[in-house]
């Protein structure tokens, strides 16, 4: 192999777009400054939601969530006291697939890669001493149960549920062709979601209760266009039926955010989010009737991207994750979350999350980045692939909505060949060598050298299998007559189509019946097995 | 052989248990079929009586199972008594093994372990070995007859 390095790198961004080897004010786009940039703080939006102090930098935090809550708790004051401004938590599989630990399916998977969370106790010792009206939580947890669980969290400390913040990620279109199954029907899912919506709307205002969750969807190897194309379209479908059920757009849209992956190709992912804002701005305004600005200038946050992260080289990983975390800097995103360098291997060691931390916080404190906001607003280049990334973002939407209902397409897994084809792609292009990645298919490790932070992250942590048997007997000493008569709740609530499901779900949570156990009833009540694994 | 011919070996590959994370199979799943190997894909959330299911069903030689998660743990031994029980052999593989895993897991049964070290020509000539000799064992016991003892259904 000859190694001309940066050769292949100037023929096209990540995503396709042909790229030039270099550009003038000629080719900047967006020539009428108010109508496509605009001031921070002003539509449409491009260079940042905030027109106010552009220091004022973004919520730093770090994906949590392992073994039991009490320990998961314990997880959110260690990154707290090392300076972290807002929580980040992940459920595990079972969790997330809505099984109780208990179920034989679940036990190998119980706090492995996130946190267990089953009843509203679990919510109520996840949040143990942590401030749920000053410290936002984004939750990657089933939206239903996240809402109903934190708001329950607030009741039962006395917190008035009006003040909360944080935020739950809403995936309903595609969490069973990626990485979030649940084993229920579309419907069920959109149903679920908004419901969970309407809720948090009425009774926790400031709460965003409809994150857009494309990193997930994302980072099993779409490209940026397929990306946002997929979220806007997740968006545009919720956003349809939320109005088609009475509610004004200005109602729920300000709580809109989205969060969003970020690869190695830089000026792409700056210019994927200015592009993200713009297009939001432009559809809630032009297409939905918005006129509130809190409704058009939409909250982006970042994860970097753990695909991106090598089982080679754990070090190099430090250096991706540093290197993401200043292009979401850069873009003037809300939030950042780091995939930290052991991701190839297990979900965040205390070490990991440590240099995650350090990393946004010398970003934050020492390169002056979020000086000026929209730092790289007005490069040519980004300019140029900002106005090339929201053309082929939204013909992509029109192409995918020009096909059919959405819910149709769901089901016919036209979303899913998309992904399982951006996976293949992803693979094939690192097996083939087209895609350079160090310490994978160029710069191999000589000696020793891939050994450094090796021991950390390999390390493995202890298992809570503690938890499991504290949940099973728990559940002996439940007032069974009450859960049974609130799970008969619920069931009838999914038969009557019509009927709001939180209502019944927060009822029966507060009665002590565990999301596994609400999940199968709603199975059941769309022609489902309760239990998808028996 | 030709490694084009379509009789390289057929293998079912999946993920196993809960764990959603599929792009590694997929990628070892290209890196098989383009060395020739017929594959069975089987996508997520698979159990070692699935996998033996279709290994019966599919006369394959070969369990591959991509994983990134550690409910592997809890599966390893079953999916051992599995695969051998159709004289297949079972392979396992995904980044987050360890040499320290590798040594555990051919301690317990597991005929070949694939981290994130593994080369294309060592994954390719190990599995050209256990076909053939998964070949040579299903030849054999085909040949003695049916035994109560056979394979799972």
């Amino acid at each position: 192999m000859t190694d001309t390095v940066g050769a292949e790198a100037g023929s096209h961004s990540d995503s396709g777009i042909p790229l030039a080897s270099t550009y003038r004010p000629s080719d900047g786009g967006s020539r009428n400054y108010e109508r496509e940039l605009g001031d921070p703080g002003s539509f449409p939006y491009t260079r940042g939601q905030r027109a106010g102090d552009p220091t004022a930098g973004w919520i730093q935090r770090e994906l949590s969530g392992e073994g039991s809550p009490r320990r998961s708790n314990e997880q959110f004051h260690r990154l707290l006291a090392q300076g972290a401004t807002g929580l980040d938590v992940i459920g595990d599989t079972p969790t997330y697939t809505m099984l109780d630990p208990d179920h034989p399916m679940a036990k190998p998977a119980v706090g492995s890669a996130g946190v267990s969370i089953c009843r509203r106790q679990d919510f109520v010792e996840l949040y143990d001493g942590i401030p749920l009206e000053q410290i936002t939580a984004s939750q990657s947890l089933p939206p239903a149960f996240a809402i109903a669980g934190i708001y329950l969290c607030a009741r039962e400390r006395g917190l008035d549920p009006r003040v909360l913040r944080g935020s739950a990620i809403n995936p309903p279109l595609y969490g069973e062709d990626s990485s979030y199954s649940v084993f229920m029907p579309v419907e069920l899912r959109l149903r679920m979601s908004l419901d969970a919506i309407v809720f948090s709307m009425r009774e926790m205002p400031r709460f965003h209760h409809f994150i857009e969750d494309t990193y997930y969807i994302a980072d099993g190897g779409l490209n940026a266009v397929e990306e946002m194309a997929l979220g806007f379209i997740e968006i545009r479908e919720i956003t349809r039926r939320l109005i088609a059920r009475g509610h004004h757009v200005d109602e729920f849209a300000p709580r809109i955010a989205i969060l969003v992956d970020c690869r190695m190709d830089i000026f792409e992912e700056i210019a994927k989010i200015r592009a993200t804002r713009r297009l939001f701005a432009r559809m809630m305004r032009d297409e939905f009737g918005a006129t509130d600005p809190r409704s058009l200038a939409v909250n982006v946050t970042v994860h970097t991207s753990g695909m991106s992260l090598t089982a080679q080289q754990p070090i190099n990983n430090v250096i991706r994750g540093a290197i993401q975390a200043l292009t979401a800097a850069m873009a003037g995103v809300n939030a950042v979350e780091i995939s930290t360098f052991d991701e190839p291997f297990r979900t965040p060691s205390h070490t990991a999350h440590l240099v995650a931390m350090r990393t946004q916080q010398v970003i934050a404190e020492e390169t002056g980045v979020a000086r000026v906001a929209d730092p790289i607003g007005g490069s040519w280049y980004v300019e140029h692939l900002t106005d090339e990334l929201e053309r082929r973002i939204d013909a992509e939407v029109r192409r995918i909505e020009s096909l059919g209902e959405i819910a149709d397409l769901v089901q016919s897994g036209f979303f899913r060949t998309i992904m399982h084809s951006g996976m293949d792609r992803y693979a094939r292009e690192v097996l083939d060598g087209e895609r350079r990645v160090v310490g994978v298919n160029c710069h191999p490790a000589i000696g020793d050298e891939d050994e450094l932070l090796r021991d950390i992250a390999e390390l493995r942590f202890e298992s809570d299998d503690s938890h499991i048997e504290r949940i099973r007997e728990w559940k002996t000493t439940r007032n069974l007559r009450q859960v049974e008569h609130a799970l008969d709740q619920v069931r009838a609530a999914g038969d009557d189509r019509s009927a709001d499901l939180m209502a019944p779900i927060v009822a029966a949570l507060n009665a002590d019946a565990t999301t596994g156990e609400i999940a199968f009833v709603l199975r059941e009540s769309y022609g489902q097995p309760g239990d998808p694994f028996a | 052989m030709n490694p084009h011919d379509g009789h390289r070996g057929r293998i079912v590959v999946g993920t196993l248990g809960l764990d959603q994370h599929e792009v590694g199979a997929m990628a070892v799943a290209h890196l098989m079929r383009r060395n020739g190997f017929e594959v069975i894909y089987l996508g997520k959330h698979n159990t070692p009586r699935r996998f033996a299911a279709t290994v019966e069903s599919e006369d394959a030689q070969v369990i591959g199972v991509s994983i990134h998660s550690w409910e592997l743990t809890a599966y390893a031994d079953e999916l051992v008594a599995a695969a051998h029980d159709l004289g297949a052999a079972l392979v396992i593989g995904g980044s987050i093994l360890t040499e320290t895993d590798r040594a555990e897991l051919e301690d317990r049964g597991v005929d070949a372990v694939f981290g994130p070290w593994a080369r294309e020509d060592q994954i390719v000539s190990t599995l050209d070995e256990l076909v053939a000799a998964a070949r040579d064992r299903q030849a054999r016991d085909a040949a003695a007859g049916p035994t109560d003892g056979g394979g799972l259904t």
